[in-house]
């Protein structure tokens, strides 16, 4: 916003990230704050090979409304490129899907573009549908769970 | 004055709290921050104070402990000594009594890797679920923030992550 009026969805976004919660994540190392620029906010967690990924999140009507997240090149301050999104076998390929809808998002049920035409998810992933209560929080531990799983396996191009 | 950052959790207190102490205080002043913190009706009992992942809790009457450099301190208040936790895999279901403190991801890794001996590859691509629902705590959730003071118990089912697709 450029008048300088904070408006109460980002708001409740700052709030947020001054929790405990995203305070814990930030403190164990998870995830590092790299900048708000609303609606636009930068966050980068780490793969369990130490590379750190950078996830821009689009965060309009928060936290009524899902965020999306896409991965950011925070060097350029642009779209990840395909070659560099994390890779893996199985749940991270799937999750991490560059093809999908151009790379403008990650195929996870929390993700507000993803979850549409995927009510299915609603009952067969209660566990990772967004929640209000704990917002960005819930999507950076559910990106951090993949990236440190088993199945990730680094960049797709090292 | 200088303070002290606390990630406080706790029976009764919404998910991780983040609160200051002002340095020099001791343990029995983080019964009180915590009061400030706790929804719900008044409870009655004596309140404990648990370091993240210690068995035994702190005396009241000791200095705060000291914060690594540049980490908060984590910290949990309950009433409970000891949580008895049940952990289910594949039918077959393992008791440990853990202090509040402790996190859903060291109950896990005592249950997949020392109990049910899974590689800590293969432990990753499982997470606790509490019995009876969908919930999945936080890896970094004490699970005395998930129980009462009067109800020391907790069950959890170990299960596998699935993929999303379709």
């Amino acid at each position: 916003m450029s008048d300088g009026v904070i408006t109460p969805d980002e708001q409740v976004l700052r709030l947020h990230l001054e929790s405990g919660r995203f305070r814990s994540g930030t403190a164990a190392g998870r995830w590092r704050l790299v900048s708000l620029d609303w609606p636009f906010l930068i966050v980068t967690v780490t793969a369990r090979d130490g590379v750190e990924y950078g996830f821009r999140f689009e965060c309009r009507d928060y936290p009524r409304t899902a965020v999306t997240s896409q991965p950011w090149d925070v060097e350029l301050n642009a779209p990840l490129q395909p070659n560099k999104w994390p890779g893996g076998q199985s749940r991270v390929l799937l999750a991490f899907n560059p093809g999908w809808k151009n790379g403008s998002c990650l195929y996870l049920p929390c993700d507000r573009h993803a979850i549409e035409g995927h009510d299915n998810w609603r009952t067969e992933h209660p566990s990772l549908l967004w929640d209000p209560d704990k917002g960005i929080c819930k999507y950076l531990v559910i990106i951090y769970e993949l990236l440190n799983s088993k199945d990730y396996g680094g960049r797709r191009v090292p | 004055m200088k303070s002290i950052e606390i990630l406080l959790q706790g029976e009764g207190i919404p998910d991780i709290q983040l609160v200051k102490l002002e340095d020099g205080k001791c343990v029995r002043d983080i019964l009180v921050l915590a009061d400030q913190q706790r929804k719900g009706q008044p409870v009655a009992g004596e309140f404990l104070v648990f370091a993240e992942d210690e068995e035994e809790p702190l005396d009241p009457d000791s200095s705060a402990p000291e914060a690594k450099p540049g980490e908060p301190l984590r910290l949990h208040v309950h009433r409970c000594r000891k949580i008895e936790t049940l952990v289910t895999f594949n039918g077959e279901t393992k008791e440990h009594h853990f202090s509040p403190s402790t996190t859903v991801e060291a109950v896990k890794r005592w249950a997949a890797i020392k109990v049910f001996h899974m590689t800590p590859a293969d432990a990753a691509e499982h997470v606790l679920q509490i019995a009876g629902t969908t919930t999945r705590p936080d890896p970094d959730t004490h699970i005395g923030s998930l129980v009462s003071g009067t109800h020391c118990k907790i069950g959890f089912n170990l299960v596998p992550h699935k993929r999303v697709e379709g």
